[in-house]
Order: structure tokens, then sequence, then C-alpha cells
């Protein structure tokens, strides 16, 4: 183990009753890089990522986040540590945007006044002014600015990691692109490390520094979207690029 | 610290000297026994020191029977006849009760001191016994008359078509070969009689409305039922500790006969003169009372109505205490919530009156049966609707929610129960309007509240009396509807514009 892999994901099986959902997938993610987990509906990517903040166990294997294997964690010790941006915004709709965005950092027990400077960097960063948002209902704003309170909320306690499962799949391509470029700009500015499951191959190639594509459950390939693209490892990953470009 | 220890002290003694000091009169909802438990209570206040607390209108003879049992009730007003066959559960015999009455009060009093430790006072000098009456127009005569005619309309009151001595002993006695027929409230038969919905109902001798309609009375003409002669009932300790209360109750013995009876409940009940003015012309007519004290408030309905409320909302408020946070642990366990909810299904499906009558050998009479006699009617809504409430969160948000690194406990009271409190509150809001409806019966075992006014209204059969308890119970279910509404939007969190 090198000290800058954040996440080492090591011979992970995950098994729901009789159906093998994950076949000893193993890799390793460095601090700060951007990994891209791909594949269809079905192949264990979004599993994969939801036994990094432990909300599913694995049935085999282990994985070690910040040097610490996660099943030495308290839970919610972890997840507070961990950002997670689900496939919808899943925003509490009692809640104002402000309320929302200072989730974590309460849960933390951070100073209120420290709170709030976070929650309006945030709403800046995400390009939604304070003044106009902070004290809204999500209900309130439009998809693709719910989506990006998401973001802010995962973001909110400085965390070491964020994972993103499939956040733009409800959105329409426009936003999709908009989110996307937002995505890009945080990775660039903030040096965290993300872990981004996605079924687009271009999304996948334009935000990851490396990408993961599972397929069935077992690892296909794990390499830079240059490897990718020039040494496809079998048949299935060419046809894989194919038709995501044709889409 | 002497001083304080020997003024508790003294509080204990004046408890106890003041407790000493009242007496308890109970009554069973119709009139003449309203009259009679008035009677005694005036007999005494105006003739000693004892202070009197009035207990009338309770639903029936078990319920009386059983107040006084359970020290509720001091003394009430009950006949020998109930006391054979509903009391000590003995079947009348006609001819040994008809022929030699004296023989058998002494036989009565041997069982029920032997059985419950209870006495007898010496009768008021009066028999009320069961009767058959018909309209004039009918051409009946007498019971036999009725052999065979199962096609005339029967409108016999529940109690009647119960009992031993009442329709099923009839029947069998006189070989009537007739169908057991509906029930009907006692109050509204004679009206019933008189626009000729029903050719023939149950009446009690002394029933004053008898003066007011011309309804032919059936000859009993084999002497099937046994007389009911009317005495004080009390338990033998009360006996032996008040001797004076039943030396007063002893002045009474004998003053009523059956004529006069009627006239009393004649006036009470049809000319609708107050209860304490009947009472205290006869005794002042008797000479057992002088000055006519304070009435007892005409339009008592502040006083019902705050009964109501704290009956309503105090069972309302402990079955939030237990059904929510029952359901909350009951929502991640199916079968033991399917479980509970069934059961608190059952209890819902209770006859309300069936219920108040389970709670009285358990909790005696008054106020804390009912309560906890609603307090069981209010569980269902409430347990059912949060617990699906809790059950209906969007599994997405839940989700959110752990990955955020929430507690489960941070989970049900900032994201769960938040986004279930209207459902929740809409169970509440059910349970305290069923709640107001239900109380009105808490009447009959003596908790008070609209349902008196209600109760006694139908007994006797003034309608003014049962609106002045109908309408405030209609207003406060009104009131309470649109106040929990309030309340809902209150602590229902924002979502929407």
């Amino acid at each position: 183990m090198t000290t800058c892999d954040i996440i080492q994901v090591i011979n992970i099986s995950k098994n729901f009753g009789q159906t093998i959902a994950l076949d000893q997938v193993s890799f390793t993610i460095k601090e700060g890089e951007t990994l891209c987990i791909i594949g269809m509906s079905g192949s264990g990517k979004s599993t994969l990522l939801k036994m990094i903040n432990q909300l599913l166990l694995p049935s085999k294997g282990q994985i070690i986040f910040d040097g610490k294997n996660i099943e030495s964690f308290v839970p919610i010790e972890l997840r507070r540590q961990i950002g997670y941006v689900l496939q919808q915004p899943a925003l509490f709709p009692h809640w104002t945007i402000r309320k929302n965005i200072g989730l974590v950092p309460r849960l933390l027990n951070w100073p209120s006044e420290k709170i709030q400077k976070r929650i309006d960097e945030l709403l800046q960063l995400m390009q939604l002014p304070s003044g106009h948002f902070a004290d809204r209902y999500p209900s309130q704003l439009s998809g693709g600015q719910q989506q990006r309170v998401g973001i802010a909320r995962a973001l909110a306690a400085r965390p070491k990691a964020m994972l993103y499962d499939e956040p733009f799949s409800s959105l329409d391509p426009m936003t999709r692109s908009d989110l996307r470029k937002e995505v890009l700009y945080l990775k660039k500015n903030l040096n965290i490390t993300n872990v981004f499951v996605t079924h687009h191959i271009r999304e996948a190639f334009s935000l990851g520094d490396k990408v993961l594509i599972l397929h069935k459950g077992r690892k296909i390939q794990h390499g830079t979207p240059d490897e990718i693209r020039s040494q496809p490892a079998n048949e299935f990953v060419t046809e894989f690029i194919k038709t995501g470009y044709e889409e | 610290m002497r001083n304080k220890g020997l003024f508790i002290l003294l509080g204990m003694f004046s408890l106890v000297f003041l407790q000493g000091q009242t007496v308890s009169i109970g009554s069973k909802m119709h009139g003449e026994s309203r009259l009679l438990g008035e009677i005694m209570a005036q007999a005494i206040e105006q003739n000693s020191d004892f202070k009197v607390e009035r207990r009338f209108g309770l639903g029936g003879t078990l319920i009386c029977f059983e107040a006084l049992h359970t020290n509720e009730v001091d003394v009430y007003p009950e006949y020998t006849g109930t006391i054979i066959t509903a009391i000590l559960h003995q079947e009348t015999s006609h001819k040994a009760v008809n022929n030699k009455s004296d023989s058998s009060i002494h036989t009565i009093e041997q069982q029920l001191e032997a059985e419950y430790d209870m006495n007898l006072g010496k009768s008021f000098g009066f028999s009320n016994s069961y009767a058959l009456i018909a309209n004039a127009e009918s051409g009946l005569q007498s019971i036999s008359d009725l052999k065979g005619r199962n096609d005339l309309k029967y409108g016999f009151s529940n109690e009647f078509l119960k009992r031993k001595d009442g329709f099923p002993g009839l029947n069998k006695y006189y070989n009537l070969q007739l169908e057991t027929p509906r029930g009907i409230d006692h109050g509204l038969a004679y009206q019933a009689l008189a626009s000729n919905q029903i050719d023939v109902t149950d009446a009690y001798s002394t029933d004053g409305k008898l003066q007011k309609y011309e309804f032919h009375l059936l000859e009993d003409d084999r002497q099937f039922f046994p007389p009911y002669d009317a005495v004080p009932i009390y338990r033998k300790e009360f006996a032996e500790q008040h001797p004076e209360v039943i030396r007063i109750l002893n002045q009474l013995a004998g003053t009523l006969d059956e004529k006069k009876m009627q006239a009393l409940n004649y006036r009470y009940e049809v000319d609708r003169i107050p209860l304490a003015t009947v009472a205290f012309d006869f005794l002042n007519e008797q000479g057992l009372a002088q000055e006519q004290a304070g009435l007892t408030a005409r339009y008592p309905v502040v006083r019902q109505l705050l009964e109501h409320i704290q009956l309503t909302f105090i069972a309302t408020f402990l079955a939030i205490l237990l059904a929510v946070p029952l359901a909350i642990y009951l929502s991640n366990k199916k079968r033991a919530a399917g479980f509970a909810l069934s059961v608190t299904g059952i209890l819902q499906t209770i006859p309300s009156l069936a219920l108040l009558g389970f709670m009285i050998p358990l909790f005696g009479i008054g106020f804390t049966p009912a309560v906890i006699a609603l307090f069981l009617y209010a569980l269902l809504p409430i347990l059912r609707n949060t617990y699906t409430g809790l059950r209906t969160t969007d599994p997405l948000l839940i989700e959110a929610a752990q990955g955020m690194g929430m507690t489960r406990w941070q989970i049900l009271r900032e994201v769960r129960l938040p986004l279930a409190m209207d459902v929740i509150m809409a169970g509440i809001r059910t349970a305290l309007i069923i709640n107001i409806g239900t109380a009105t019966l808490a009447a009959f075992i003596g908790a008070g509240g609209l349902g008196e006014s209600i109760i006694t209204g139908i007994t006797l059969n003034d309608h003014q009396m049962i609106l002045r308890g109908a309408i405030p119970a209609a207003v406060l279910a009104l009131a309470a509807d649109q106040g929990m509404a309030l309340v809902e939007r209150a602590v229902k969190p924002k979502i929407d514009y």
C-alpha cells in the first residue's frame, strides 16, 4: 500500500441471496483522484459504491479507507467523512436549503457561525446566490438547482472523499452537461477524491482520471480513459465504448 | 418541623372527617329512580349535617349495584323483583312472592347479606311492577289475549326482553308462543304506541306518563309479574357506620303509594318540574323538609361541557402517550405491528356501552373507567396513522439521511416524524372527534359530561334537554376539529408555499 491510496478495495464480493452482485473486485483510488465506475444496469456499480460508506456490507473481502479497514469505523462517523450524492437530489423537503446544506456540519457539532459561513460559501460555489435560495424549500427549486444543493450538502463538512451515485440520471441533457462542468470545476479546484458512478461512457471519460468498467459483477478493465480507448481489454469494452458514443 | 408534621396530621384527619360527612346517593336512569334518589338526598340534607353527593342516571341495575359494591355509591333505590332476578339470579317464584310479600323480602335480605354484605331499607310503600300496555283501540284486555298474536307489533324495552322476569318468562308462563321482537328505547315507546307504530309495550305500574296517554293496562290475569317494591339498598358496613342516615331513610318508609308515585312521576316527567322541586314539595308535605335549599343548577351545561372536555382530552392525550411511541417501536416490526393493529382494531369494534360495562368490575364507575374506555377507543386511529406515516417515508430520503451519517434516532426525530406529522395529526384528530361523540355515553357510568343531558332527556322524553346536551357536543366536536386543523398547520413541516 502506498501512502497516497485513500481507498483500497480488496477482493470484494457481494451476493443478495442467490444473486451474485459483485465477484472478487479489487482496485485502489489515489488521494485526489477521480474514479468513474461504469457499467450497464445490474453491473453492480451502485452496490460497490454503497459499500464504501457502509450503506451495504460486503459478503467477502475488505475495503480500506484512509489507511483503516472501514469495519473499524463507527458507520455514522465514516459516513460523515464521506460526501454522498444520490441518484435524485433527495433533499429533506421540510428543511430550507440552508438547513439541508448545513446537515453534516451540524451533526459534527460545528459552531453555528462556522456552519453559516460554510453554507454561504457553498451556495456561491454552486452558483446559487444565497440571498435568493438559502431560505427557500427544495420544492421551490428546479431539478438541476436541487441537485446542486445535493452536491453542496455532500461537500459541506469538507469530506475526504465524495461518492456520486449516478447523480444526473434524473436530469435533462442540458442541465446534465451544466452539472458535469460543475463537477469538473470542483474536481480541479477542490482536489477531493471522487468516486463517480455512471452509465454514460462520455461522462466517465470526461470526468474520470481513471475509469473502472464493471460487467455482471466483475471488473473488466481499470485504467485511464486513454488506456481504455487505445487498449480495450476485450470485445465487450470495444462494443461498450462504441454504443456509448452513438447514444 | 414539628409544626409541619402536626399540620399534615390535621390535614389528614380533616380529610377523613370530611369524607365521613359525605353520603353518595345513586340512581338509575329513569325518572322514578332519580326522584327516589333526590328524595333520599334531600331528606338526608334537610335532617342531618351530612353532605350528599348525587350520582344519578347510572346506566342500569348492574352498574348501580357494582357502584354500590365498589363504594362509589352508598345508597340507591332498587326494586325487590329486580334484586331477585338481576342480582341474586333467581327465578321469580310467582306464587310465593305474590302471596307472601313480607316473608319473601325477608328471604331476599338474608341472601343479600350473606352473598354481598348488603342491606335493604324499608319499602317506600309502593310496588312498581312491570305491566304491559296497549292502545285502547286494540281491544286487548289481558295478557292472555296476546296468545299467538304474532300479527301485533311489539315494542319492548331491551331490559324487558332480556330479563327472566320479563318477556322470556312471560312468554313461557302464559304460553304466548310469540316470536322475540326487536327492542326499543323505553323513553320512545309511548310515543310509538300513541302513534300506532307499535301495538304493545312494557311499562311500569307507577309510570306518570300513563296519565298523559289513554293506554290500556293489560291485566296480569295469571299473576306473572312479581311485585317490585321500591327500597333503598346499601352496604351493611355503611349502615353500621351511619345509623343516622338509616334512621332518616326509615322515615321515608311507606310514604309513597302507587298513585302518589305516579303523580310525582307525572310532575317530573310530563310537567317538567325540576327534580329538586318535586322532591322538596313531597318531603315538605311529609314534614321532612322545611326550607328549599338552592336548586341544583338548572342549566348545568357549563359543568357538563367542562367534564366532557376533560374526559375526551385526557383520554386522547393518554392515548397519544401510548400509541405514538408504540407505533415508533413497531415501525420496523411488521408482524408485531399487524398484531397490535388488530388488537386495537378489535377494541374499536366493542360497542361503547359494552366496553363501559366491562370497565365497572375493574375500575368502578365514574371518571376513571370512562377515561380508560375512551383511551382504548383512541388507540387505533393514532396507532394506525402514526405507523402508516412512519412506514411511508420515502426510502430515498432515509438512504440520504443514513448516507449523511445521521443516527437512527436522528432520522426518526428529524426526518421520519416531521414528515409523518400530518398523517399522525389526522389520526389524533379522528381519535378526538370519535371520543367527543363516544363520551356522551360516559354518563351511563356516572362520569358526567354532556351525555347527562342527552341520556336524561331520552329517558324523560324531553327534547329540549336532549338538545341541551347534543348541541354543545356537536359544537365541541366542530371546534375541536377546527382547533386540531390549526394545530396541524402549526406543527406540519412547511414543504410548499
